[in-house]
């Protein structure tokens, strides 16, 4: 009884639980209701899917940013100062 | 999978030459992280010194730059960790994620906007990860560091949580407030354009 409320509540959420839930999708797995009731919502409603679609393609984008954490390759981004530079390299020579 | 040769020892470069070699790539990793120039020079500089003492125990496996990230990716999470604990007092909660977007009833006040040109292609134009860069920079700290590690980093959100000592709800409400707010910079200063 009580899940098939929970399941009630979740078909009912507004748009602003939705867009919690898509952007929770993409850190882990929802539960079967919640995956069911964002499914659901985005079929009828189009600012909803719009959205999803944004942040999907924000995450995308951004994971590509970061290589999986190897290297920052697209952004563009300042080297190091030279001031920095000499002082490492002293300190790297001295060692 | 064949296991990458080990690296002679004289293939590898000796530290001196680490700055030149090296510099640049931890720079820009530290500095899309933790968006502060200083503190980024000071993590890479904590870098080398850790790769001096652990000089001996690299096996050459990986290639000396992947080694070097990593070594700078746990100096980085070091640095989260305590300095979340330091702010933990008087950290401000993510306020409401409506950020106006939503009416009471949480309908939208006004629906996203469409994203036109082509998606594919974005990756590939240098003006818009500068623009894109400007806006993550934009994101208050409490918001960015969890919202980078999750993005850039791949981490879990359990892994995350434990780093900057943060309940699951109050993580996802962190991440959820911080892409609204990246959607909504882009989509005033790129998309909008």
């Amino acid at each position: 009884m009580t899940r098939l409320l929970e399941f009630l509540r979740l078909l009912n959420l507004p748009c602003r639980d939705i867009t919690a839930l898509v952007s929770r999708s993409l850190d882990e797995e929802l539960s079967f209701g919640e995956r069911f009731a964002a499914r659901l919502h985005v079929l009828y409603c189009s600012a909803c899917r719009r959205y999803r679609r944004q942040l999907r393609l924000l995450h995308e984008l951004l994971g590509r940013a970061g290589d999986g954490g190897r290297d920052a390759v697209s952004v563009p981004l300042p080297g190091l100062p030279d001031e920095a530079r000499q002082r490492l390299r002293r300190l790297l020579r001295s060692r | 999978m064949p296991r990458e040769p080990d690296v002679p020892a004289e293939d590898r470069s000796s530290p001196a030459d680490w700055v030149d070699q090296h510099g640049d790539a931890l720079y820009r990793f530290a500095l899309l992280r933790v968006r502060d120039a200083s503190l980024a020079e000071e993590l890479v500089q904590e870098c080398f010194l850790a790769a001096l003492d652990a000089r001996e125990r690299f096996s050459g496996r990986s290639s000396e730059r992947t080694w070097l990230i990593g070594i700078l990716k746990r100096k980085i999470i070091d640095h989260l960790r305590s300095s979340s604990r330091r702010r933990q007092a008087e950290e401000e909660q993510p306020e409401d994620i409506g950020l106006d977007l939503f009416s009471r009833g949480g309908k939208w006040k006004s629906n996203p906007a469409r994203w036109g040109g082509d998606p594919g292609s974005l990756a590939g134009q240098s003006e818009f990860w500068a623009v894109l860069r400007s806006c993550l920079e934009k994101l208050p700290s409490s918001l960015a560091s969890a919202f980078l590690l999750r993005e850039l980093d791949h981490m879990q959100t359990q892994d995350i949580c434990e780093v900057l000592g943060l309940t699951p709800t109050n993580l996802w409400a962190r991440l959820h407030r911080a892409r609204t707010l990246l959607r909504a910079c882009l989509d005033k200063r790129w998309f909008g354009r």
